[in-house]
């Protein structure tokens, strides 16, 4: 351990990060510190203690294989735009390349955003259309879960107090992967709605996640049943009609938010209009 | 009351080794840097990490201070405003090219954008406008209208040509 | 000749470049702002604030606070000697005493040894509320009467009706200052019963008059100093922790420090009237504007604050920088528990000018007319009378600055191909959904006026003291530097008018004379003016002096490039060694002319010192379907008399505009039931550097009368014409009325709710209605002919 107080614990490993949390159940636990410091600036939460995260080597393994990578939570936003991940996963590097200012992409982490809860956060729709499961460990062993099933509700997850996420497996896909986002201004925002779509030819699997049209990140399966069965995968083809239907089934089959940056049906809309484009753009780059 | 401080802790400040006494844990770094260390060039804008005037280097990387708990500093190379500046009172090319440009006018957000535009033009010799548009986005300025900021930094990212 | 683009240290005197003093310090990190203030031995002040937007006080228990460890005092209502302060009237508790008006008002004060422990102690202290059901829409504090101003004005003859009429109603949002530093600052005691203040103001004496008034003491007991300034933009002319610092300092006997956070600065200061202006242009058939009628509702805070002077200035310039025969104006400004509202940047005018612009485009459509045409063609000229009856008797390029501005060579349009577009281009910027398909592009051009210097009978002075000493001078003048690059000019102005090069500006505070406070586009006019003629007395003695050891006559004497000069040109003896080691010194004072009331309708005097001009050529992509702007370029041609320093003109100009941009498209602090809804940089949406489009500015020159180089402010007009500029832009694009700033995404893409959300396609060519129709009032005299009938 770096340091070892009752109120901070800065750790070096997962075990010591475990421990640190047994003896200190109020402390949360830290990495990047992006949302979690900001909102205690801010007076939102008032931690009572923290356990660092930030020099657990453990949790910043990289490891790429041909079908997948496994990433260690303690990853940065920054190394997503680095080599070998933005190469290895072009959909997370879409999104890293929109997450937020260069100043907190040197920090904030994958393992916070996922644990965040929040559904306006980058990576959750990304990893939702990527079929990405979590790694997590406690005191009572590891589990690992497809990241749906940690999404709960608007800041709510399914994460044990005591439990640390510590990696994250994304299966590597090809064919197209995009990732688009509208907000309040054009840089620096949380999103008013995003959406990452990935069409994989090669499985004939059409897939869609939204960011902040639910109280969490969600897939909209109606849209993507229409999808696999209005697409000529022969010829990687889509009708523009179905390119309209498939927009008009993701809006309806969202439940936004209604907030002071924007209304639910704005956030219907924009869903609506980004899942139209972003299809046909897919297919018109598939059938190139 | 949660008011029990720390243990005492030593930071590395451009290259000096300070103590940090009597600090509670929740405490970030610019806190620390601006009201313990004295150090207030590093300014105290939004403390949400949303404006970057507290920017800073850790390890050579630009990252908001103020969301920097500052205990979990301990061991790396930080480096501020201060330890930025040529000792001898002289500026750097970037800061001469914002002075030259007119990329200040109040000067709050300027230390910030120093910091971030130096770890910047490392990264992207001969930036073009766009890339640092898109690089900046990270600190905020409210007088200038950024046209200025851009220029300076654009000049001050030019390598001259090999030939 | 194009401007300069670059400072330079090297340059001297009037109409140059000259790099700012402060520059190198900045850049370095080296210069002081209020929140970097620390001194050994201080303590660090909080304030207990109000949760409620309305509530009675029932009962405040401070006994918890004050048994703390590490707290000095605990102060509330009863501490303060005399407890009203307030910008104009004394009508604002220092500390709230029986009720509470608005969320975030402050009730208690602490001074602690670290700030956990002062704001622990805030939270100790008990206060118990009984709440009360606030006034939160500026159309029902009209019907209840919390007016604090009406004005109602006629011009010409009101019965007559152009052949042409459009009319509309349109609304500003409440902007927030949102400058770079938050509020802080140092109270001292002076060790002899006063107090020293130490922060950040626009307005030094003001301050010390309300501090010295509170505290019960004479203002000689008070001393008010500036440190850096961290931007104001009209945001520091009323106090927010000084009153409070003071009388902690005074109680405990020692500094106390006040630092807000970002959320507190929103929260305890004041932000721009949200405004709803309905407006109905009377035209004849060729365009020639025939009668003006206008009723304008500002909403301010509950307390009066300055809502009385900038309702006057937006019923004022409601009409625009055109000649206009006959008109029929009634404003209102009242209060509401939805927080302060008091100066930004184009103040009470911005709202009028939006309102106007908005409504000269429709006016514009209505007759057929290309929109730049119509403000040409009804340009105000020299020698025309101004609606509130002024005469403008001076250089009024209006019609020079909008041909200007509309000839301007236009941006590119975005390239075909899509895969040479940097994202930070296109609406929505990195991973935006948008495509060129999907975008466009939309021109407009405004213009407006804006009073020059505070009006209706306020006075304007400054006083300035200039030393000249072996060849070098100070300037002593209390016009507080808060960015603008004031001390600049103040530079160039002795300058130029010594013949040196080695001139210093002093600090601000109040043992000096007053000068005018740093608002109205008024600094350079007034306290510039109080230089020069400081520097010209002295120059005079100087002259004298050295005429009189030489047996010269001095009126065939100059000073230049730091020599004297003698009458066939040639330099006589170098400054430095004339002036023998003497001190040469004057102080002097400039007062603005008088202005008078728009009530007093009798005066001979002006309502306004003098009105500047500008305009604004605006050019948008917008993704129709989506509502996303990206704003590409601004051009403005603005009149500001003589070129000072041409990149500090530039730098107005072009801060300006991105700021008045920022309440065309982004910036909206929103209010719920009297509650706050976005009061921190996460939710309240400043331009980054990606939103910034380029900005262009050029200068015509019309030297001002009655200033000794003809010199007029610059500030406000960018940022007034911006807002009405940006939206108007958006509204070519989309063809929607979009009557509401700011234009957000929501309403530029025409959603109007679930169930009518329209699906756009990339080819429809049809100019899309807009959701918000006006509908043509019953009675000729507007919307709110019955509601402002009940008066207080």
């Amino acid at each position: 351990m770096i340091l070892d107080t009752p109120e901070l614990a800065v750790v070096e490993s997962i075990a010591e990060a475990l421990n640190a949390k047994r003896s200190r159940p109020f402390a949360r636990f830290v990495s990047g510190g992006t949302e979690l410091v900001a909102d205690q600036n801010l007076g939102i939460v008032c931690p009572e203690g923290y356990i660092s995260l930030r020099y657990v080597s453990e949790m910043t393994r990289v490891r790429v294989a041909e079908d997948r990578v496994e990433i260690g939570a303690g990853c940065t936003i920054a190394e997503l735009l680095e080599e070998p991940l933005a190469t290895a996963l072009p959909l997370l590097a879409k999104a890293a390349r929109a997450f937020g200012t260069r100043q907190v992409r040197n920090r904030g982490t994958i393992g916070g955003n996922i644990a965040s809860g929040l559904p306006d956060r980058t990576l959750t729709p990304c990893l939702l259309v990527l079929d990405a499961t979590v790694t997590l460990e406690s005191g009572n062993g590891t589990r690992t879960v497809p990241v749906r099933e940690l999404l709960v509700g608007p800041g709510i997850t399914s994460i044990d107090p005591a439990e640390l996420v510590t990696s994250v497996t994304i299966p590597r896909v090809a064919g197209f992967q995009d990732y688009r986002m509208v907000g309040p201004r054009n840089a620096q925002f949380y999103v008013t709605a995003s959406i990452a779509l990935v069409i994989d030819p090669s499985d004939r699997d059409v897939r869609v996640a939204l960011g902040n049209c639910a109280p969490t990140a969600i897939r909209i399966p109606e849209a993507e049943a229409f999808a696999l069965g209005a697409v000529d995968w022969d010829t990687s083809t889509l009708a523009e009609s179905a390119a309209v239907e498939f927009g008009r089934l993701v809006g309806e089959y969202c439940d936004p938010p209604e907030d002071s940056a924007a209304s639910a049906g704005y956030r219907r809309h924009a869903a609506t209009v980004m899942a139209r484009r972003l299809i046909r753009l897919g297919f018109e780059s598939l059938s190139r | 009351m949660k008011t029990d401080a720390l243990p005492d802790y030593t930071l590395q400040v451009n290259g000096e080794p300070m103590q940090v006494r009597g600090a509670r844990f929740s405490e970030n770094l610019l806190s620390v840097l601006r009201y313990r260390l004295g150090l207030t060039g590093t300014k105290y804008g939004c403390e949400h990490g949303q404006c970057g005037a507290c920017t800073v280097h850790i390890d050579g990387k630009p990252v908001n201070s103020c969301l920097e708990l500052a205990a979990t500093a301990v061991g790396r190379e930080i480096t501020t405003i201060e330890g930025y500046n040529p000792p001898d009172g002289s500026l750097t090319r970037l800061q001469e090219c914002f002075v030259r440009h007119g990329a200040l006018q109040c000067g709050y957000c300027t230390p910030g954008f120093i910091m971030s535009a130096s770890a910047f033009i490392e990264d992207h010799p001969n930036a073009s406008a766009e890339e640092i548009r898109e690089g900046l986005v990270g600190n905020l300025c409210r007088c200038t209208g950024y046209g200025r900021i851009i220029a300076a930094i654009q000049e001050a990212a030019e390598v001259p040509d090999a030939t | 000749m194009p401007l300069d683009q670059t400072t330079s240290p090297d340059v001297a005197g009037i109409g140059t470049s000259l790099r700012r003093p402060d520059a190198l310090a900045k850049v370095r990190g080296e210069f002081e702002y209020a929140p970097d203030l620390l001194e050994p031995g201080m303590l660090w002040g909080a304030t207990l604030r109000s949760p409620h937007p309305f509530a009675r006080i029932v009962r405040v228990r401070l006994d918890p606070a004050k048994a703390m460890p590490g707290v000095h005092a605990v102060l509330g209502a009863w501490d303060v000697p005399d407890n009203r302060f307030g910008a104009i009237n004394l009508d604002q508790p220092v500390l709230a005493d029986d009720y509470v008006r608005y969320e975030g008002e402050p009730i208690a004060i602490v001074a602690a040894d670290n700030p956990e422990i002062a704001r622990l102690a805030t939270e100790a202290i008990e206060v118990e509320y009984e709440p009360l059901t606030p006034i939160t829409d500026a159309r029902e504090a009209l019907r209840q009467g919390k007016i604090y101003r009406h004005v109602e004005y006629t011009f010409g003859d009101p019965s007559v009706t152009g052949d042409v009429q459009a009319e509309g109603e349109y609304v500003t949002s409440r902007q927030d200052h949102s400058f770079m530093a938050p509020d802080a600052g140092i109270a001292r005691p002076d060790g002899r019963g006063g107090v020293e203040v130490i922060g950040a103001t626009q307005w030094v004496h003001a301050d010390r008059t309300q501090i010295a008034f509170a505290l019960g003491l004479p203002e000689e007991k008070v001393l008010v100093r500036n440190a850096g300034v961290g931007g104001s933009f009209g945001g520091r002319v009323s106090m927010t922790w000084q009153i409070h610092g003071a009388l902690l300092a005074l109680h405990t006997g020692r500094p106390v420090k006040f630092l807000y956070g970002r959320r507190e600065t929103f929260q305890a200061r004041y932000h721009r009237h949200p405004s709803r202006i309905w407006v109905r242009h009377h035209a004849k058939r060729d365009g020639t504007l025939v009668k003006l009628e206008a009723r304008l509702l500002y909403e301010g805070g509950p307390y009066s604050h300055t809502s009385a002077a900038g309702i006057g200035n937006g019923c004022t310039l409601i009409q625009g920088p055109y000649r206009i025969p006959n008109a029929k104006i009634e404003g209102w400004a009242v209060g509401t528990n939805n927080g302060m509202c008091g100066p930004l940047r184009g103040f009470g005018v911005l709202q009028a000018i939006f309102a106007c612009e908005s409504n000269m485009d429709k006016l514009a459509a209505a007759l057929g007319m290309d929109p730049s045409d119509l403000r040409a063609k009804n340009a105000i000229q020299r020698g025309d009378r101004w609606i509130f009856n002024q005469l403008q008797d001076r250089p009024t390029p209006v019609r020079e600055l909008i041909e200007t501005c509309r000839d301007l060579p236009l941006p590119p349009p975005l390239p075909e191909d899509e895969s040479s577009i940097h994202p930070v281009h296109l609406p929505g910027g990195i991973a935006t959904p948008s495509a060129p398909k999907h975008i466009r592009r939309g021109v407009a051009q405004c213009s407006a006026a804006k009073n020059v210097c505070l009006s209706e009978g306020a006075p304007v002075h400054s006083t300035a003291t200039v030393t000249l000493r072996s060849g070098a001078a100070t300037v002593d003048c209390a016009a507080a530097e808060v960015g603008q690059g004031f001390v600049t000019i103040a530079m160039q102005i002795v300058q130029t008018t010594l013949g040196i090069r080695n001139v210093t500006v002093t600090g601000v505070d109040t043992t000096m004379p007053p000068a005018a406070t740093t608002d109205g586009s008024q600094q350079t006019v007034t306290s510039g003016t109080a230089v020069q003629i400081a520097a010209e007395k002295v120059r005079q003695r100087f002259l004298r002096f050295f005429a009189r050891e030489h047996n010269l006559d001095p009126g065939t004497l100059a000073l230049a490039d730091g020599y004297v000069i003698g009458p066939d040109g040639r330099q006589l003896a170098d400054i430095d060694e004339a002036g023998m080691g003497l001190i040469f010194r004057a102080t002097e004072r400039f007062d603005q002319r008088a202005t008078r009331p728009l009530d007093e309708a009798d005066s001979d005097a002006p309502v306004h010192v003098t009105i500047g001009f500008s305009a604004n050529r605006c050019v948008v992509d917008v993704d129709v379907e989506l509502g996303l702007v990206k704003v590409v370029q601004m051009d403005v041609v603005q009149d500001i008399g003589l070129t000072v320093n041409p990149v500090q003109a530039q730098g107005q100009i072009e801060g300006g505009s991105v700021q008045g941009m920022g309440l065309a498209l982004t910036e909206n602090l929103k209010f719920e039931d009297g509650r706050v809804c976005n009061a921190d940089w996460r939710q309240y949406h400043v331009p980054t550097i990606v939103d910034a489009p380029d900005i262009h500015a050029a200068f015509v020159c019309h030297p001002e009368p009655g200033y000794p180089f003809g010199w007029k402010g610059i500030a406000e007009l960018p940022h007034v014409q911006a807002t009405a500029s940006v939206v108007a832009a958006v509204r070519n694009a989309t063809g929607l009325e979009l009557p509401v700033a700011p234009a957000s995404p929501e309403a530029v893409a025409s959603v109007v709710d679930d169930s009518q959300a329209r699906l756009l396609t990339p080819s429809t060519t049809e100019r899309l209605r807009g959701p918000w129709k006006v509908a043509p009032p019953e009675e000729p005299s507007g919307p709110w002919g019955s509601w402002g009938s009940e008066r207080a």
